[in-house]
């Protein structure tokens, strides 16, 4: 299974500039404290059922009964062939997501631990001049 | 820190959540799924309300053809609803058995249903034969083609309903009465006790009021 990890956090927005009010307060990335994501498995039974059922309307739109037949039955079997499949999700490790965090990290360059000398202090707005 | 912003329902220096422990997907009791199987069946009763008021613009439509009262057989449909009726109260005992975890008895129930539902659609068949040998076919008129769509839809839906009750019995006989297959249940039964309102339509709407017209 490809493991694709998006985000590892749900993001919590203060501010219409989220970016830049998470700079101003010093927002650090996680290093720990990951945890499993649950995640559904892919299939293609969705888009296949849709190929059927657009083939059994063409069919009984012209009269085609014998196309209407086999595509009707097409989607009744593949329906009971899916409902055979128990096993619809997984879960992505701890460990994995820790890893392609720190991956991505690595790639945006991020300190893990930002110089406290740098961070702003209070909420105002002040930000310590870029290139300190 | 005091928040001033009335939706900041987190801490101000929270900027992420951490994921749940892997929760239940789709499985439990306050499961998603039944909420979706309720909107499909409301657009299901979307399409018997589209036919009911296709067949109540029609159903005096007979283009010099024959009458509800010249071609209905009420004693077929009075038993055929005794049948259907009787389905649903099966069904009930089997979600009984359900719950107190008897596969075997309930794999007997569904099996009982499933004969009960094969009798109404064979009559149903029965009926729309002995009409098409008498020439009241669904091209005859206006009547009789709203009849044929409504009626034989809703026919369909059981047939669809039989054939979903045969794969739940080899489903439950081959991995038990699980969560998955509860819910699985669960939502058959919704299905089939829908059908059998939508027969309480057809059966007053088009037998009795056709007859009384």
């Amino acid at each position: 299974v490809g493991d694709h990890v998006a985000a590892a956090f749900t993001p919590v927005v203060h501010d219409l500039d989220a970016w830049y009010d998470m700079k101003s307060r010093g927002y650090a990335h996680p290093k720990e404290g990951f945890r499993a994501i649950h995640m559904p498995r892919n299939t293609g039974t969705a888009i296949i059922q849709s190929g059927l059922a657009a083939a059994l309307g063409f069919a009984m739109v012209w009269y085609m009964w014998w196309l209407a037949a086999l595509a009707f039955v097409a989607l009744v079997a593949v329906t009971v062939w899916h409902s055979f499949d128990y096993y619809r999700d997984y879960d992505i490790p701890a460990d994995e997501v820790a890893r392609v965090e720190r991956e991505k990290l690595s790639y945006l360059n991020i300190n893990y631990a930002p110089d406290p000398a740098l961070l702003p202090t209070g909420k105002s707005g002040a930000v310590a001049p870029a290139g300190a | 820190m005091a928040t001033i912003a009335p939706e900041a329902a987190y801490d101000r220096d929270t900027f992420h959540l951490v994921e749940k422990d892997a929760h239940d997907h789709g499985t439990g009791h306050a499961s998603p799924v039944l909420l979706g199987f309720w909107i499909y069946l409301m657009s299901d009763a979307l399409i018997f309300a589209a036919l009911f008021a296709t067949y109540g613009v029609l159903s005096t439509s007979f283009a010099g053809g024959p009458t509800p009262r010249d071609i209905f057989e009420l004693e077929l449909v009075a038993l055929n609803t005794a049948i259907l009726l009787v389905s649903s109260i099966t069904y009930g005992f089997a979600m009984l058995a359900m719950e107190k975890g008897r596969t075997r008895s309930v794999q007997l129930w569904l099996a009982i249903t499933a004969l009960l539902g094969i009798s109404f659609v064979s009559i149903e068949l029965y009926e729309f034969g002995v009409l098409i040998a008498e020439g009241a076919t669904p091209q005859r008129s206006g009547f009789l083609s709203g009849f044929f769509t409504l009626v034989a839809t809703h026919g369909l839906h059981v047939t669809v309903g039989i054939i979903w009750i045969g794969i739940m019995m080899l489903q439950v006989g081959r991995y038990g009465l699980n969560i998955v297959n509860k819910r699985r249940l669960m939502c058959l039964s919704m299905f089939w006790h829908f059908l059998d309102v939508v027969w309480i339509g057809v059966f007053t709407f088009v037998y009795l009021m056709g007859m009384v017209r």
